[in-house]
């Protein structure tokens, strides 16, 4: 799987980690290419739903970075996306679709390096679990 | 048992308790909830099978919402009762329950935890089941099988929506399953895994373990396996127990405890 390049999707809040994306940036830290970022203007925007149209839509990883506990913009919407996402990963488990994919994380407008260093740890991650073929594999299970 | 049904009927009848009694009525061999007033002749008035009285309720109350009514339930109406409580659909203060203990053969039926509500008015309460023997199995495949497994299950969906209306618990005006950029019309199968997935999902915080679901299904999709699973992690993780406390906020809506 050393060729495999994934198609990494991260939903970014924009008081924090849109900023910490900005920061490694600007800091021209090294980090790979794979992964797009949505802006969002707060991680408890980020329905559970998105996710799962983005692993039916054929992407290889699902990231969603927001403020750290306590520095919600919003004083807590992180507190119900990390509920929300402990829970929705327990469901992908019981699916049998690999909890892995999707991860969340915080990253404070100022942690640059903390940014670019979840960004590569997650792409070796899902570069060893290899592509999102799940609407393949439902083809061939049912066919 | 019928019989001692109508008894504690009339008696909250003679007591003044309530102005109506929701239950189900016998009519030319089909079986439909029915609102009993005090002149009604209740020997039409029957307590199985089951029936998730919740919606009708809550129907009524939309209506009448100053009127007292009592209503015949079971565990599982009692659970659902308290879950539309905490989403604004019933008022408790204007309810009067008449509990009913399932039998046995009912528990087994629905593989029920607690087939009994708080206060058991008729019936003896009996044991709950605990083992499932459909969720031991599926925790012991690894990913790829439970993957094939459920695929093969939802592969016999045909989106007849059946689950979703059947549930009493599902209370959003406008469903999200039934918009396009969510879950694709006209295309059958429901394509993987959107339809399933956001179903089990919106069900965590809300699934009382009614089974109305899986009997609505047509294609027998073992629906409460996977709500039951995730169900037990809400318990494990939040320590919150669905349908017992009126009062307890779902854990989906409130902040985390450390930070209160």
């Amino acid at each position: 799987m050393t060729d495999f390049e994934p198609n990494i999707l991260a939903f970014c809040c924009n008081w924090c980690s849109y900023a910490a994306a900005d920061l490694a940036g600007i800091g021209r830290m090294k980090q790979p290419t794979n992964v797009k970022i949505v802006r969002v203007m707060c991680s408890g925007r980020v329905k559970p739903e998105f996710v799962i149209k983005a692993l039916a839509d054929g992407v290889d990883g699902v990231l969603i970075l927001g403020c750290h506990i306590g520095d919600c913009h919003y004083v807590s919407g992180n507190h119900r996306t990390k509920k929300r996402f402990e829970i929705f990963s327990k469901l992908l488990g019981h699916m049998g679709i690999d909890p892995r994919r999707i991860r969340l994380d915080w990253a404070s407008a100022a942690e640059a390096i903390e940014f670019a260093k979840i960004i590569t740890d997650f792409t070796e991650t899902i570069k060893e679990l290899g592509p999102n073929n799940y609407a393949g594999k439902h083809e061939r299970a049912t066919a | 048992m019928n019989e001692q049904l109508r008894e504690v009927v009339k008696g909250l009848f003679a007591r003044d308790e309530v102005e109506v009694v929701v239950s189900l009525k016998l009519n030319e061999g089909c079986v439909a909830p029915h609102m009993y007033s005090k002149e009604d002749d209740l020997s039409s008035m029957v307590h199985s099978p089951k029936y998730p009285i919740g919606i009708v309720v809550s129907m009524i109350q939309k209506k009448y919402p100053d009127t007292k009514i009592g209503v015949v339930i079971r565990g599982c109406d009692e659970r659902i009762l308290i879950e539309l409580a905490k989403r604004n659909q019933v008022n408790l203060d204007n309810i009067v329950l008449v509990g009913i203990a399932c039998t046995e053969e009912d528990a087994k039926d629905c593989l029920c935890e607690t087939p009994f509500p708080t206060k058991i008015d008729i019936g003896e309460k009996v044991e709950g089941i605990t083992t499932d023997e459909n969720i031991e199995k599926i925790s012991q495949m690894d990913m790829d099988e439970r993957f094939d497994y459920w695929m093969g299950q939802f592969d016999k969906c045909m989106k007849c929506y059946g689950c979703v209306y059947a549930c009493p618990t599902c209370i959003c005006e406008n469903c999200i399953l039934e918009e396009d950029m969510w879950v694709k019309t006209g295309e059958l199968p429901p394509e993987f895994p959107s339809f399933h997935l956001i179903r089990a999902y919106h069900s965590t915080d809300r699934c009382v373990d009614c089974h109305e679901c899986e009997r609505a299904c047509p294609a027998h999709i073992p629906l409460v396996t996977l709500y039951r699973m995730i169900r037990k992690d809400v318990e494990d993780m939040f320590g919150y127990k669905i349908g017992t406390d009126v009062n307890e906020k779902p854990p989906l809506v409130t902040v985390l405890e450390e930070e209160g």
